[in-house]
């Protein structure tokens, strides 16, 4: 039955992006109700998978794909899938919000631009994300990683007739490209030492075999690769950018699940990564959860703030990797999906609405080009799409992390965590844990921030266009096809669906099957509770000053990284290209060219040495012979003295001939 | 005295000259004087190798043989060339020419 399972699970994403990049136009409606059904099909595998099978997981496929006899030994290119416990709930997480993510596009993409491309593509992504998670060989991770990149740039660039998403999904690729170096040179690495990427050989081989600098190698191109794929310092300038892309896919790809992928394959092969590399780890992601928060508090933008939020978030599942708490990491990741997915969703919904609005509003004849992401237009919002601020609000108090809330748990896994690690190490390092804490104040203060410009007081849009007034009907909560989505992924940041407990993870039943039981200290809880909660009351308490619009250029500008990224990396590769261009151009081409003209050289002079040479020779002898014609003719002219001519003319031959030749 | 080369060197000058007159001279008359002149260089030729064998007498009496062919010689030709002239209406050898009649 696995055996048939797990290929639905795999292909069918896959099979809708075929049928359907193809043949949409074969289908009713672009054939988003196959994708629905297949993804549907698919989810209800995957649930089906740790449902029925969870006490003979993990279950494994190896296949061969081709081998060839290489130098020392055998190369085998393989197909090895693992499916454990967490593999298992991975794909229905990820299978699971694809499809709810599936069924809010139906309403939300439909009148949009460029539809039928719209459903491929998230199948595309689909399979290949539970390639990552089921892969076992990091040959066949690393192709599935290029997968996902690959459709992160087509859904950036998904309306590739605005130039910034151009720009954002060229950026995304780059970025995310520099880090798959890094993954690439790991596996060079790890290939030339082990002679093998298949994962189970490698966790079980002796890693203290490898010479220390090729074990640092390894373990820190692994580590950049999921720096660059999960837009961790210094790679996080995508991201943001990335909120050019359709809001479900921004939600599906962005919050929940490929910007994940990194913390997932470092939660694999975290046993390739040295002490010194952990350490890194640790210190890097808090500074990321800190670096991305700060943006987040200046944003005018919706979007734009999850984006700078996920970033953080991801910070925080990096350092608790680092501090040793990979499985606090994977239970963050897990609730950082709902929360994240169902804030985007929100999000979107709000957005889809101001579109409404501002439809409405043109089709009475009042034409304002506003930017409907903009926050300081919007305002008041719970009274008249209540469902909508409903789901917001819970997905957001599960990120600040209060009690009763998902996030709670994770976080506060992560956290103590942290606070643990630090306390082993050398006291500098507390800064890691206290960069933790601060960002959950500031997590706390962006979010309320957020819902009360977008829910909050009153809308200001009317303030500033009051012809709006009349159209207001038009904003609601949006249909079903969206709202449920929206409500199962707010009601999936709740505590229940982790542990029964609220304020404890002791008895989490993820953490149970992730093996791992943190040590419970109530006062960590407390004080990130009291933490975030500071950070909520500050933020109500600035309330009317709020909108930020004069923000430090720095964090507007997101630590100029897109500066530093420019003069570091790209301006050198420019420099390169160019020098390489010359080189082609004068050197190379210029040989040629040198050389084709010496042939065209060497072609003139073949030439005239044929001409006056050889032909010459032929001319000259025909010549000579018409010339004794000539002579021959000239007897027979009648001319004497031709006559007289030829007479002497042979009495003298006759005369050399016997004196010398005789 | 003359060194005997010179006796040779001038007859070879004057024999050579003769040549040249017949091949190259348009007048038939000047034609005839060039065999002359051939003629005389011979006889030099024939005087200075006598001077040269001076106990013997053969090349004054050759010379003076080819003396009388040549005066016999020289009356032939010249009544051949009035029969020319009378022919012909020229004296002109280029024009004395009947198997080539088309003009150059």
């Amino acid at each position: 039955m696995m055996e048939v399972l797990v290929p639905i699970i795999l292909f069918s994403p896959l099979l809708t992006f075929l049928v359907l990049y193809f043949g949409s136009q074969l289908f009713p409606r672009k054939g988003d109700w196959l994708a629905c059904l297949m993804m549907g099909i698919t989810f209800a595998a995957s649930l089906l998978l740790p449902i029925q099978y969870w006490q003979q997981l993990p279950w494994e496929l190896h296949l061969t794909w081709f081998s060839f006899p290489g130098l020392e030994n055998t190369f085998e290119a393989g197909i090895h899938l693992y499916i454990d416990q967490t593999a298992a709930l991975m794909l229905a997480l990820v299978s699971g919000i694809s499809f709810l993510v599936h069924l809010y596009s139906l309403e939300y993409m439909f009148e949009k631009l460029h539809y039928s491309r719209y459903f491929p593509y998230l199948g595309l992504f689909t399979s290949s994300m539970h390639l990552i998670v089921v892969s076992h060989h990091l040959l066949l991770t690393f192709v599935a990683w290029e997968l996902v990149g690959f459709s992160s740039f087509l859904l950036i660039g998904f309306w590739y007739e605005k130039n910034a998403s151009v720009k954002a999904s060229r950026k995304a690729l780059l970025l995310n490209k520099v880090g798959d170096i890094g993954f690439l040179i790991a596996l060079l690495v790890l290939y030339a030492h082990f002679h093998t990427l298949d994962l189970t050989v490698l966790s079980s081989a002796d890693v203290t075999t490898l010479p220390d600098w090729m074990m640092q190698l390894a373990g820190a191109g692994l580590l950049l690769g999921c720096l660059g794929k999960s837009a961790q310092f210094p790679f996080q300038l995508w991201l943001p950018e990335a909120m050019e892309g359709p809001t479900p896919a921004s939600a599906l790809i962005h919050a929940a699940t490929m910007v994940a992928a990194g913390v997932y394959l470092l939660f694999r092969i975290d046993f390739l990564l040295s002490d010194e590399l952990l350490m890194v780890l640790a210190a890097g992601g808090a500074l990321t959860a800190f670096a991305g928060a700060l943006p987040a508090l200046v944003q005018q933008d919706i979007k734009k703030v999850l984006a700078y939020s996920t970033i953080s978030q991801l910070g925080y599942m990096f350092m608790a990797v680092g501090t040793g708490n990979k499985n606090a990491a994977l239970f963050h990741l897990f609730t950082h999906a709902f929360f994240k997915a169902c804030l985007f969703l929100s999000a979107g919904a709000v957005i889809h609405e101001m579109h409404h609005l501002k439809r409405a509003m043109f089709l009475r004849g009042y034409f304002h080009n506003f930017d409907t992401l903009n926050m300081s237009l919007m305002g008041g919002l719970r009274k008249i799409m209540p469902l909508t601020f409903l789901a917001y609000l819970l997905a957001s108090l599960a990120l600040i992390g209060l009690p009763f809330f998902s996030g709670y748990l994770s976080k506060e896994a992560m956290i103590g965590g942290s606070i643990e690690w630090a306390l082993h190490q050398h006291t500098v390092f507390m800064f890691v844990p206290a960069l933790a804490l601060a960002t959950a104040g500031l997590t706390a203060f962006y979010m309320t921030r957020q819902l009360w410009l977008v829910f909050g007081g009153s809308f200001r849009l009317v303030r500033l266009y009051p012809e709006t007034e009349k159209s207001i009907s038009h904003v609601h909560d949006p249909s079903l096809l969206m709202l449920i989505p929206m409500l199962v992924l707010a009601m999936l940041s709740l505590f229940p669906v982790f542990s029964w407990h609220p304020f404890s993870t002791q008895h989490s039943w993820l953490l149970e099957v992730l093996q791992t039981l943190p040590d419970e200290h109530a006062w960590v809880a407390i004080l990130v509770t009291g933490v975030s909660l500071g950070g909520v009351f500050l933020a109500l308490g600035v309330r009317n000053r709020l909108s930020f619009l004069h923000a430090p250029k720095v964090l507007l500008e997101h630590w100029y990284l897109e500066k530093i990224w420019k003069s570091v990396a790209f301006v050198p590769a420019q420099i390169t290209g160019k020098l390489f261009h010359i080189l082609d151009t004068k050197a190379i081409d210029g040989g040629i060219h040198g050389a084709s003209m010496g042939s065209v050289v060497l072609a003139h002079i073949s030439h005239y040495a044929d001409r006056w040479g050889v032909d010459g020779v032929v001319t000259g002898l025909s010549r000579f012979f018409t010339w004794i014609g000539r002579q021959m003719k000239a007897i027979s002219q009648g001319q004497v003295q031709s006559y007289i001519r030829a007479i002497i003319t042979l009495l003298l031959l006759l005369w050399a001939f016997y004196t010398w030749l005789w | 005295m003359i060194p005997f080369e010179h006796f040779f060197y001038v007859s070879a000058i004057l024999f050579v000259t003769g040549m040249a007159m017949i091949l190259t001279r348009k007048n038939i008359v000047l034609v005839l004087v060039g065999v002359e002149l051939m003629l005389n260089a011979a006889n030099l030729n024939f005087v200075a190798f006598n001077r040269l064998h001076s106990e013997r007498m053969d090349g004054q009496i050759m010379t003076i043989f080819v003396m009388i062919v040549a005066a016999a010689e020289a009356a032939i030709a010249l009544a051949l060339l009035w029969q020319i002239y009378r022919h012909f209406q020229t004296a002109d050898l280029n024009k004395v020419n009947s198997i080539k009649e088309e003009e150059a």
